[in-house]
């Protein structure tokens, strides 16, 4: 280990021999930096769409080079609860087999359980983020009456900007569904390379609630399938296209809801 | 008015450029590599299902779902052959553990730097607060001379006749304070970011985290008939992360506020199964101890 004496080994000028030019650079690189990376927290994942959002935008690409710009909401607002995916696989001769992300006795060590309950979130929280086609779809009809009152009334600005932003949000939606349906096909892929005699996967959602305390001071389990909701199918998948059927979400997001018992 | 601005010149080429040995740093380096390397290695076990071509999360999806997402590069984009995954996969391997023990660290600095955020760029979707810590580690530690201690490189330039390299850095210091300033910056919105949440203020919040079965890994429900302690816990660890950015800069309360983040983070790697998160957390803390503080030689040092 060498010695503390630095006078003849640092290869760097000490601070105080730094040249004022240098440090005037560094520091203004250094505020510049730091206001890159305070923007992360301040537009993830609300952002003031007068302020932050912007800026947020103008710098995304440093963000994205960097692996910067997260928002850093561990267990904010609250601990929610948890979901994984369950994957019903039919075989060649018919017969059935289910297997799930996460699972703890088959994905370890834990850091590999990890990223599986990651996958799991992300689709949870692409799907309850969009809504479902019809839902939407009546949204943008209140819409578009709200713009044919403006219209029959002659406000002309307000019904172009309305208009600007109904088209906005159909091509935003339209983005967001093939990006989900992107990802589950992408899944279903997964799921069926790992079962080499499947010949389709259907993938259900599931969501656990936290049980009360008193529910498990009365003896509850965690596991228990009271805390279990509604599971929801996300997409039937078959091996030779991989393409999703007909219901694939968002678009009957809420038709498909199966019963509980269905996968008991 | 000109003594005032001259004496926040002073404090501010003091904060940021006040030369530092690597002792910290170096022990960073050491143990941030070590987390990295199995976090790679663990990414071998799912390689095809996170990182190949066909995984379960497309190459486009980041770009589709981020903004700016283009810039969010890969070297897993270049090339969708097996042999690129496997070679780059191991090559990567060996480069940080090169930078662990600390061979040709500033070069293998950069590399891993470069690896974490490539890897988590292309998995986005699978990842979690580790990720996210151990990215900015690597980043600040490559500007640093955290290789000019307890490193191999550091040994071979003792027995070479030139002896240099070693010593007091500017760089050094500048890689402490961005790493201190960016976890004040991780607690302060975690901590806000809580106050909006009713079970952060209601005293419930830790039972909602020790009760999800999705993250238990030691079963804490025998708490449920104690929900006064967890009141404590929760309202404790809400103050604590909300002040850290305030506390943990004065010497007086800094010792407190570390071995507070040492209990909230080994509680939470131990009872929700994220050790690897809680220990990254912990060791991006070792950031706020001195150089002096290592019960080591000066000459070490």
């Amino acid at each position: 280990m060498a010695s503390e004496n630095h006078s003849d080994r640092s290869t760097e000028p000490a601070g105080d021999s730094l040249a004022p030019t240098w440090r005037t650079i560094i520091s203004v690189l250094l505020l510049g930096y730091l206001g890159v990376l305070l923007l992360g927290p301040l537009s993830n994942p609300i952002a003031s769409e007068h302020l932050t959002g912007p800026m947020a935008r103008a710098v995304a690409p440093v963000h994205r080079v960097l692996f910067q710009g997260h928002g850093y909401r561990f267990f904010a607002p609250e601990p929610g609860p948890g979901h994984f995916v369950e994957c019903r696989f039919t075989m060649k001769d018919g017969s059935e087999s289910v297997s799930r992300f996460p699972n703890r006795d088959v994905h370890r060590p834990r850091l590999l359980y990890h990223r599986w309950f990651m996958l799991a979130e992300t689709i949870f929280t692409e799907l309850d983020g969009t809504p479902d086609t019809e839902s939407f779809a009546q949204a943008q009809a209140a819409l578009r009456r709200e713009l044919a009152q403006l219209r029959s009334a002659g406000k002309l600005k307000p019904a172009k900007q309305l208009s600007a932003h109904i088209n906005l949000l159909d091509r935003e939606y339209e983005r967001t569904r093939k990006r989900i349906e992107k990802l589950l096909r992408s899944v279903a892929t997964a799921a069926l390379s790992q079962q080499p005699d499947a010949e389709k996967v259907k993938l259900v959602l599931f969501e656990r609630s936290i049980p009360l305390p008193s529910d498990v001071t009365a003896g509850a389990k965690l596991d228990d399938p009271q805390y279990l909701s509604p599971p929801l199918s996300i997409g039937t998948f078959t091996r030779e296209s991989v393409e999703a059927s007909s219901d694939s979400l968002p678009k009957n997001k809420p038709a498909t809801n199966l019963s509980l018992e269905e996968i008991q | 008015m000109k003594d005032w601005l001259q004496q926040w010149v002073l404090a501010w080429n003091r904060f940021w450029f006040e030369p530092q040995t690597p002792t910290t740093l170096a022990i960073i380096r050491c143990l941030t590599g070590c987390m990295v390397f199995y976090n790679h290695l663990i990414w071998t076990l799912g390689i095809a299902t996170f990182l190949g071509p066909n995984a379960a999360l497309p190459t486009e999806y980041r770009s589709e779902l981020l903004p700016a997402g283009r810039y969010a590069w890969s070297h897993f984009d270049w090339s969708d052959t097996d042999l690129w995954l496997w070679g780059s996969h191991v090559l990567g391997l060996i480069v940080v553990a090169m930078w662990t023990v600390g061979f040709k660290t500033r070069w293998t600095g950069c590399l891993t730097a470069a690896l974490v955020i490539s890897y988590a760029n292309r998995a986005a979707g699978a990842l979690f607060g580790f990720d996210q810590i151990a990215a900015f580690l690597c980043l600040y530690l490559a500007l640093s001379r955290c290789g000019d201690a307890l490193s191999v490189d550091a040994f071979l330039r003792q027995k070479s006749v030139k002896n240099s390299g070693q010593g007091r850095a500017v760089s050094n210091r500048i890689a402490t304070r961005l790493i201190q300033i960016h976890l004040c910056i991780v607690y302060a919105f975690a901590g806000l970011g809580k106050l909006g949440g009713e079970f952060w203020l209601n005293g419930e919040a830790v039972w909602g985290a020790l009760a999800s079965y999705e993250y238990q890994s030691i079963d804490m429900t025998w708490l449920a008939g104690h929900m006064q302690l967890i009141a404590i816990m929760t309202l404790a660890s809400l103050i604590w992360e909300v002040t850290y950015a305030a506390l943990i800069w004065p010497r007086l309360t800094r010792p407190i506020v570390l071995v507070f983040a040492a209990m909230v983070h080994i509680g939470i790697g131990a009872a929700m199964g994220m050790m690897t998160f809680g220990l990254i957390m912990l060791v991006a803390n070792l950031a706020f101890i001195e150089p002096h503080w290592w019960p080591m030689k000066a000459s070490e040092r």
